[in-house]
């Protein structure tokens, strides 16, 4: 018996102190006193004022507040279009998050145009190319019932895209008199040689903060909404952006899926992008 | 040595299940006797009239090397989920493996990824028996007569595979009369039938055969996040089996599995179904001599998901014939094996690459030679495999050398070292956690070569020579090269001209740790206490920079497992599982596009979840034993302190109440009751 006391005692002691030793990996707590990134958010189209919107990025670790303490309202910001720099001017507009957007009537798109972007605050300085491509027509738009509930419709659209192309396409939609902006389109993002004219493109509501809440999200649309649609012709690397994007909203709370690539935007020494867009407008009431 | 953050909780959970383990150890059985046997003073010769003998059978034994043997009845014994006792959760409990998250069934096994295991039923390989989300158990245990699992391998004769070797037997005697089982649970039901044929005892028929309906019972039981998901299995077994000789027995075996997932997301319009399928079709022959196995397995991956309009449909499939052939000659044992696979790549069926192209074959030839020699107290091992592998115009020759060697220390007690080298010659590329059928194999060829490792193990098993109390103690290292992991995401393939082979990252790794396991069965009371620390780490370069912890690394994992018979009747068991987090990969901070929240993120698997606490509890009733027929009740509770074990971090934003961060996790208890007659 004392035999078996010594050695089972042994075991224990020896074991104990194996397990003080934690695992040292690099536990990354880095953030504090760290100078989180300029975040922007911007584009121009054709025949359209740019809009561009500012904040910083936020550290998780440490806080639990609205974005709207993250804003950087007094940054300067200028487009210049290769011939003329215009100055953005910055104002509340709750129809964005976060309410507060640098823009000027003095500027609107054209396209075939290249717009450079500088934004500056303090001793930072960021700065993007864009080029706004040739817009691209929609022939039509057609309302389906949806087969797994018949009193949702989505909305199929034609454009007008050359066969085999490798451009690319991207769209934002908005419900009037519910959305106050236009959102990127869930899964609307494509390549031309990709779009059957046949079939059409599905064109469905965009997801976005408001829906984390009560407000249940549908990618479809009720009678009576009135669709308003903004079809893109958009340059590589908004595609790959906006692809990347995609992934990133859908997949990022699935225990199931994980992705581990990031969205890359245009944009250097910050995060977010700078894109000009050929954009038709067009819209529909679902009936 | 670094202190854990939250040293508190952390070590308190630690000393107080250590304390409660050694406290039934040391205070809890009445039964040691210290001392040796000694002989009878009196010599009066005794006539007995009746001899009442009890045998207490051996539920769980040791094989050679480290091999563990365990009985469907001490899985019984277990507490388990739904009545379903589950080989895989027991294996979880023993040395060298490690603790899986709540979402996995599969096993990782001295730093192996769950993928590198071979699963068998009588030496016929089944490509992927798990269930999802390990809710059923792999295997219908009384189909089977006991599970083997080797943690290593140490003879040249064993299949090339990285990981464990987990082998379901089915009985080599046919049953003295009709015999069966049928148990009725909550979220499934299963029965089995043993027939002998004929008169001679020598041949039999055994049939088991499993459904389960808890999507129907409970179809809003499964939630993960938005999504819903309806999911159930069957599966069938059957093996005819008939002695040749004194010691010969021959067996075919089938084996038929099905799981079907619906998986439907309202929030992103998310509508999925999928279902993966194995068919296993085995004959072996084996005696005292030699054994030769012939087996077809096959495994189909069905996996169909729309997102709002978008629709993806990857099949994929994996097909393998297989011989295995082996002779013990004196210290000699010769093996031979032939392994010809077809692998159908993931695919889009509306593209238009012709299916010759996504077809993909590769043959492996094997022949073996392992010595075993016994000087007394010392003994020598040495093996050599040589493996021909020829796929998609790559082809090679591998040397495969083994060395093992053993000092008996005495009766009870042995040291070994082993050293091995082992190859894999086939990928799964996990698309998905939890096993979903987007995760396909590839063979190795010349871009995703072969996986190779060198293994190092020492071994000290030891154990009193009049208590039946044993204890093993393993050291291990190991490395890794041509690990893949995959790097996209489910959703690229959507677009047509994704390759998703582009994604598949391929890197290095290497493990080691110390594995401690004291166990004891005793005439009431049995259990075991595990305890590894290990680490296990990966260095590829596409991922991030320098080495980084493996996604089923865990530095402590502590298991407690403690069966007692209170009376003929009653019996119950506790589990107790104390392991640090998995790793995963931590958000640094958020921001804003387009309204919806996106993260930067630390360097992969830099961060650890909380700790891994859980306890589990059965009882079984054994009531009316009429004839031969035996009525069981078995109850469960799984987590029964309702600890909140996190699987998954991640944060949300709302315009109400800014950034908030969610942990989605097991933290409810789960009840369950099963009833089993036997006859």
């Amino acid at each position: 018996m004392h035999n078996i006391f010594h050695i089972i005692s042994t075991i224990l002691i020896g074991l104990t102190v194996l397990m003080v030793s934690g695992c040292s990996d690099q536990l990354n707590e880095l953030n504090e006193g760290r100078s989180m990134p300029l975040v922007i958010e911007g584009w121009i189209e054709n025949g359209e004022k740019p809009v561009v919107m500012v904040t910083r990025a936020v550290d998780l670790t440490q806080t639990t507040d609205t974005l709207e303490k993250y804003i950087e309202k007094w940054c300067r910001v200028s487009i210049y279009d290769g011939e003329n720099t215009y100055y953005l001017s910055g104002k509340m507009d709750k129809a964005y998050t976060p309410a507060f957007i640098y823009t000027t009537s003095r500027l609107h798109g054209v396209a075939g145009k290249t717009y450079h972007l500088k934004v500056e605050l303090e001793d930072e300085i960021v700065e993007a190319d864009t080029r706004i491509p040739s817009p691209v027509a929609v022939d039509s738009l057609r309302i389906m019932k949806n087969p797994q509930c018949d009193t949702l419709y989505q909305v199929m659209a034609f454009p007008h895209i050359a066969p085999g192309t490798s451009d690319c396409y991207k769209f934002f939609t908005r419900v009037r008199n519910e959305e106050k902006r236009f959102f990127s389109s869930f899964l609307g993002t494509f390549e031309g040689y990709t779009y059957d004219p046949n079939s059409g493109f599905s064109v469905s509501r965009g997801i976005h903060n408001t829906y984390n809440g009560e407000q249940k999200f549908s990618p479809y649309y009720a009678k009576g909404d009135t669709v308003e649609i903004r079809f893109c012709h958009i340059n590589e690397d908004a595609f790959r952006f906006w692809q990347s994007y995609e992934t990133c909203v859908s997949m990022s709370g699935s225990i199931l899926f994980n992705t581990l690539k990031e969205c890359k935007g245009n944009i250097d020494h910050a995060i977010g992008y700078w894109f000009g867009y050929g954009l038709t407008r067009t819209s529909i009431i679902i009936e | 040595m670094r202190l854990p953050a939250n040293a508190v909780t952390h070590y308190s959970r630690l000393i107080l299940s250590w304390l409660y383990a050694a406290t039934v150890f040391l205070f809890m059985c009445p039964d040691i006797k210290a001392g040796s046997l000694t002989e009878a003073e009196d010599t009066t010769v005794i006539n007995l009239s009746e001899v009442k003998v009890d045998v207490k059978l051996r539920i769980k034994s040791k094989g050679e090397n480290g091999e563990i043997i365990l009985s469907p009845r001490m899985l019984r014994n277990l507490p388990s989920f739904g009545g379903n006792p589950d080989i895989m959760r027991a294996l979880q409990t023993m040395p060298l493996t490690t603790t899986s998250s709540d979402v996995s069934s599969g096993i990782s096994v001295m730093g192996n990824s769950s993928q590198n295991n071979f699963y068998s039923i009588d030496n016929g390989r089944i490509i992927n028996p798990l269930r999802f989300l390990g809710i059923f158990s792999t295997y219908n245990p009384s189909h089977f007569s006991a599970f083997h699992f080797s943690p290593v391998s140490n003879k040249a004769y064993s299949p090339n595979y990285l990981g464990a070797f987990i082998e379901a037997s089915t009985s080599s005697y046919s049953p003295p009369a009709l015999m069966g089982t049928a148990t009725v649970g909550l979220i499934n039901s299963s029965a089995s039938l043993a027939i002998p044929l004929g008169t001679s005892s020598r041949t039999w028929i055994r049939l088991s055969g499993r459904i389960s309906y808890i999507d129907k019972i409970y179809p809003g039981l499964l939630k993960l996040g938005h999504a819903s998901l309806l999911y159930d299995f069957n599966d069938l077994n059957v093996t005819a089996g008939h002695r040749i000789g004194n010691d010969g027995v021959l067996k075919l075996n089938v084996f038929l599995t099905n799981d079907r997932l619906r998986v439907k997301d309202t929030y992103y319009d998310l509508r999925g179904h999928l279902s993966w399928g194995n068919c296993v079709i085995g004959m072996t022959y084996s005696d005292n001599r030699q054994s030769h196995s012939l087996y077809s397995t096959s495994l189909r991956n069905k996996f169909r998901m729309t997102e709002s309009m978008a629709e993806v449909d990857l099949p994929s499939d994996i097909c393998e014939y297989g011989y295995d052939g082996l002779i013990r000659l004196s210290d000699f044992t010769i093996g031979a094996n032939v392994i010809y696979r077809n692998v159908l790549l993931q695919h889009n069926p509306n593209s238009d690459i012709p299916e010759s192209e996504l077809k993909n074959n590769a043959l492996e030839i094997s022949v073996s030679g392992d010595y075993l020699k016994n000087f007394g107290y010392f003994e020598l091992g040495t093996g050599l495999r040589m493996t021909y592998y020829a796929s998609n115009g790559f082809s090679r020759v591998y040397p495969l050398p083994r060395l093992t060697a053993g000092y008996k220390l005495s009766d009870r007690a042995k040291l070994s070292i082993n050293m091995s080298r082992v190859m894999q010659f086939s990928h799964l590329i996990e698309e998905s956690n939890g096993g979903l059928p987007c995760n396909f194999w590839i063979n190795a060829d010349k871009r995703f070569g072969p996986r190779k490792s060198s293994i190092i193990d020492f071994r000290y098993d030891g154990g009193i020579k009049s208590v039946p109390i044993n204890w093993s103690i393993t050291a291990f290292w190991r490395n890794l090269s041509n690990v893949t992991e995959f790097g996209g995401n489910i959703l690229n393939i959507i677009n047509s001209g994704y390759e998703a082979m582009d994604d598949i990252f391929l890197g290095k790794g290497h493990s080691y740790g110390v594995s401690v396991m004291l166990s004891a069965e005793l005439n009431k009371f049995d259990g075991w206490i595990t305890y590894n620390i290990s680490r296990s780490k990966l260095k590829i370069p596409a991922l991030r920079d320098g080495w980084f912890p493996a996604s089923f690394d865990r530095c402590h994992d502590l298991k407690v497992n403690l069966n007692y018979l209170l009376s003929d009747s009653w019996s119950i068991s506790s589990t107790i599982i104390y392991a640090t987090g998995l790793p995963f990969t931590k958000a640094e901070y958020g921001y804003m596009l387009g309204e919806n929240l996106l993260c930067h993120y630390y360097p992969h698997n830099s961060s650890r979840l909380p700790d891994y606490f859980r306890v589990d509890f059965g009882a079984s009733w054994r009531f009316l034993k009429k004839a031969h027929c035996t009525h069981r009740l078995d109850l469960s509770v799984m987590n029964a302190t309702c600890h909140r074990n996190v699987l998954m971090m991640n944060y949300h934003y709302s315009g109400k109440d800014g950034f908030s961060l969610i942990k989605s996790g097991l933290h409810s208890p789960i009840p369950s009751i099963s009833y089993t007659i036997d006859f």
